[in-house]
């Protein structure tokens, strides 16, 4: 068998000999006509089978291709909802720094600068000014810290997602290096 | 005469022949880049096997999944053990395991059937084969 259609030609140069000596009788033509039915009937059914096999590779195919589809948006609302999460538990923590900064500033505002305005300036508007002024400040220290800290936690996400790109590529390194020496070996 | 021992890879499948017990076994996935070269051994090992020491043979097929290039291969095969065994007046049994609803392969073990012209015996699943 050293090619896939031996038999074919193994079938095809035989009665090719027979034409060349003119030796063909009415027989060898029968054996070669039913040698070729059999072949056709063999051929139709390889390809039946083939096509088969080819179909269930097809749908195979398709599924993978749909559940792909399906991990890609899953991905993408799994990044949104860990954005989201991140977004929260920042919110949060800049939220604690700014209530206890506001509990600091209204303890020091009542103990000292406000008794020290009144005596001093003497004007209630003057204080009601200051107090909004420092609640409009928290506002704004507010969101200067959530962006502080959203920035250093993508920052830590960035330096992660290098070193083990770092990794990979060392072992990729490591695994061309063994096999050149191996190979050299 | 030996026993023919292949081990499987992820193209090619496992084969074991034990000329003690003639029970050949093919079993796994079929799609190497060369099925010609690959079946060729099988091939030059049964017209050994019938020239030298005759016997009857059961086999067992358990294939997943086979390229075009390898059902012709192992259509060949199983012709020429046909021919070897109907020659040698030995007898000659296959058994077709597919796996549970796998309907095509069960299809394509009787279409194979047909065109040998012989019976096989089909079980739905891979027991029986180790």
């Amino acid at each position: 068998m050293s090619s896939l259609f031996q038999d074919e030609n193994d079938i095809l140069e035989d009665f090719q000999k027979k034409i060349d000596n003119k030796s063909y009788t009415h027989e060898d033509i029968i054996a070669f006509k039913e040698q070729f039915e059999s072949q056709t009937a063999e051929s139709q059914v390889m390809l039946k089978i083939s096509d088969r096999l080819q179909k269930r590779l097809d749908t195979a195919n398709t599924k993978i291709k749909e559940k792909n589809d399906e991990i890609v948006t899953k991905n993408e609302k799994l990044n949104e909802a860990l954005d989201n999460l991140m977004k929260a538990r920042v919110g949060k923590k800049a939220s604690t720094i700014m209530f206890t900064a506001t509990i600091l500033l209204f303890v020091s505002e009542e103990l000292y600068v406000g008794p020290l305005l009144e005596y001093f300036v003497g004007y209630a508007y003057l204080i009601l000014i200051l107090k909004g002024v420092v609640a409009i400040g928290l506002k704004s220290f507010e969101s200067v810290l959530e962006n502080i800290f959203v920035s250093s936690a993508k920052k830590e996400i960035v330096k992660e997602v290098r070193r083990e790109q770092r990794q990979t590529k060392t072992y990729d390194i490591l695994e061309k290096s063994m096999s050149k020496q191996s190979s050299a070996a | 005469m030996e026993n023919l021992s292949i081990e499987p890879s992820s193209l090619t499948p496992y084969v074991f022949f034990d000329t003690q017990t003639g029970i050949l076994e093919l079993k796994g996935r079929s799609s190497p880049d060369n099925a010609v070269i690959f079946y060729e051994q099988l091939m030059s090992f049964f017209d050994k096997y019938y020239e030298l020491d005759p016997r009857d043979i059961t086999i067992n097929v358990g294939l997943e999944y086979f390229n075009t290039s390898s059902l012709k291969c192992i259509f060949q095969i199983l012709r020429r053990i046909k021919d070897g065994a109907d020659k040698s007046a030995c007898a000659l049994e296959i058994n077709w395991f597919y796996e549970e609803d796998d309907e095509d392969m069960l299809e394509t073990g009787e279409d194979i059937s047909a065109l040998l012209d012989i019976e096989f015996n089909f079980y739905s699943d891979s027991v029986g084969i180790s």
